[in-house]
């Protein structure tokens, strides 16, 4: 009996060290000046310092996390507008939705960039623009994560039902929708956002294709760090992760202060 | 014209012709239940009357209006669904006051009017819970307390206790009618219980693929169906083709079938033929049942002809011990319980 209640923690505490490790060491990694054998021969902040005072860093940063959460907004709110056009409108849609949000699984995004890049960079219009094109390519490749975490919530409420239910209290379908429905998608849309987030704020070779050193992200940082030594890299990656972190906790945070206040 | 009223309506979905020229009235403050089996078309009736399915031909009033073509959100009209359909990210009084809110109205009136409506409910200490919180009876009186907090012309109930246990099915039914009796709200309900129906409503409209098959008020739909389905529908009536019955009745009824009511054969131990014009047969007791105050007997009645025909009788309780399976008795019928059905 008792063999089989420490069961599950052990395999939890070996899934969590296997996840986790990786991570650790790279942080370690970040903060020794050198390695000898299997242990550090001690520790230093000054990768830090040095990525600190690089004046390319804070703005990669940025412009990483910016070109992360355009993507995000515009496919969630496209896939959600369509996603309320099949449910309420025409359901059969929504099996060819599901066919076009699922293609960039098979068509990944590092060989969607050139085709996009050969057709629209000599055009006039503001789709030649490489920073537009890199948003639309982003919106592309992370279409499947969005589209799996929005519809898997939407099979846990009866959409139908809860906009009739909504309409005989005098509310229009689109308004109903975004009171009722939006806010029981939440969770989804948050779990797809952050898994969207990590794929296009890992990213350094589509953006290295479409806007090469015209849009320098904190991955092509790193990538163009390569000659640099290992630690520095590590420090990087370090940055990345606690920002993305950061980002992640105040969304969460968000969400159960939103959960709390309607409670009360 | 009635309170609502509705005029040869007919619904098509694709090449299904599911409601086939519908006309039937519901008096104001009326309870009226909508009863027939699964798919015989009376949520769909209801969701026209609702606007939530528009009608493929004819017209359906309310209050003297043709509201045949009106936006739903503007018929002022309620509804409770089977399945709840209450709103998850919203609490208790969040969900009641949703529609007064898109009302406009100021917030002591929201908060005066969601206290009274969970008072009238049962449900003053639920304000705050969520709908994950509350069981399936509070969440129906929930929904049902949303619906008539905006004071609806007519109040819809489509199945609202189908996915509720037996118990607490016949406490709600008891609060319902409570309700619409208090706030005299002309009601629509929908429903495939016999039982439920008898127990609630003021009429009974008894569907069959898509059309009205009886209208009438409780006891008379039980007393007297008027169809082969209406009595096959209501109770267990025992149905026999009526050359059959005369046969093993030794009778001459002029019918296309004989309905008789399980609980009009009485028991005796000797033959009552013509007592009071008594039909009387002889019969052999298969099997019994016991149903709570009731016992439920299989006979087995031969005619002369050698027809062999299997009755359902309903005595009450108080018979347990008295007729052993196997054993012959006599089974009587006042000939006025002989219902016959073309």
């Amino acid at each position: 009996m008792k063999k089989a209640k420490i069961l599950p923690y052990i395999i939890l505490f070996i899934a969590c060290l296997y996840l986790v490790l990786p991570l650790a060491v790279t942080v370690i990694y970040s903060f020794v000046t050198g390695w000898t054998e299997i242990l550090p021969d001690g520790f230093t902040i000054k990768y830090y310092l040095q990525l600190f005072d690089d004046r390319r860093f804070w703005p990669s940063m940025f412009r990483g996390i910016i070109i992360s959460i355009i993507p995000i907004l515009i496919s969630s709110t496209v896939v959600i507008l369509a996603l309320y056009t099949s449910i309420l409108y025409c359901p059969k849609l929504d099996r060819l939705i599901q066919g076009i949000c699922m293609l960039p699984n098979i068509l990944k995004g590092i060989v969607l960039a050139i085709p996009v890049l050969s057709l629209y960079a000599g055009s006039d219009s503001f789709l030649g623009n490489r920073i537009v094109m890199l948003t639309f390519v982003y919106c592309i490749v992370i279409l499947p994560f969005v589209y799996q975490g929005i519809r898997n919530n939407l099979r846990a409420v009866n959409v139908v039902q809860l906009i009739e239910a909504a309409q005989m209290l005098g509310a229009g379908k689109l308004y109903a929708f975004i009171k009722v429905v939006v806010p029981n998608m939440l969770s989804g849309i948050m779990v797809s956002s952050l898994l969207s987030m990590s794929a296009i704020f890992g990213d350094f070779a589509i953006v290295k294709i479409i806007a090469g050193s015209k849009y320098i992200t904190a991955q092509q940082l790193l990538y163009n760090s390569k000659n640099l030594l290992l630690q520095y890299q590590s420090a990087i990656v370090s940055i990345m992760f606690v920002s993305t972190l950061l980002i992640s906790g105040a969304a969460f945070a968000y969400q159960n202060y939103k959960t709390k206040k309607d409670m009360q | 014209m009635k309170y609502i009223q509705f005029e040869n309506i007919h619904k098509y979905f694709g090449e299904n012709h599911v409601l086939k020229g519908i006309n039937l009235g519901v008096e104001e403050g009326e309870l009226a239940t909508l009863l027939g089996p699964s798919g015989c078309g009376k949520s769909t009736l209801l969701r026209c009357l609702a606007g939530l399915e528009t009608v493929s031909e004819g017209k359906i009033y309310l209050d003297g209006s043709d509201i045949t073509q009106t936006d739903p959100r503007k018929r002022n009209i309620g509804m409770v669904f089977q399945q709840y359909s209450l709103f998850p990210n919203m609490n208790v009084a969040k969900n009641i006051a949703f529609g007064l809110h898109i009302q406009k109205k100021s917030r002591e009136e929201i908060e005066k009017k969601v206290n009274d409506v969970l008072e009238m409910v049962g449900l003053s200490d639920k304000k705050t819970q969520f709908p994950r919180q509350l069981s399936g009876g509070q969440q129906q009186r929930v929904a049902l307390a949303r619906a008539i907090v905006m004071e609806p012309k007519v109040l819809l109930l489509d199945e609202p206790l189908s996915a509720i246990d037996a118990l607490l099915r016949k406490n709600l039914q008891t609060e319902i009618r409570r309700i619409q009796k208090e706030l005299n709200i002309t009601t629509i309900f929908v429903t495939h219980d016999q039982e439920e129906a008898m127990v609630m409503s003021d009429t009974i409209h008894l569907f069959n693929q898509g059309n009205v098959e009886q209208s009438g008020k409780p006891d008379e739909i039980y007393s007297k169906p008027r169809t082969y389905f209406a009595a096959h529908f209501i109770g267990r009536y025992n149905i026999l083709d009526s050359q059959v019955f005369n046969n093993i009745s030794g009778t001459a009824f002029d019918a296309d079938k004989i309905a008789i009511r399980p609980e009009s054969l009485i028991f005796s131990e000797e033959d009552k033929t013509g007592e009071n014009g008594m039909i009387s047969m002889k019969a052999e007791i298969l099997s019994q049942t016991i149903r709570g105050n009731i016992i439920s007997y299989r006979l087995k009645v031969e005619s002369p002809k050698k027809d062999i025909v299997e009755l359902n009788a309903d005595c009450l309780f108080e018979t347990n011990g008295k007729y052993k399976t196997g054993s012959n008795i006599y089974i009587n019928i006042k000939p006025d319980d002989v219902i016959l059905l073309n």
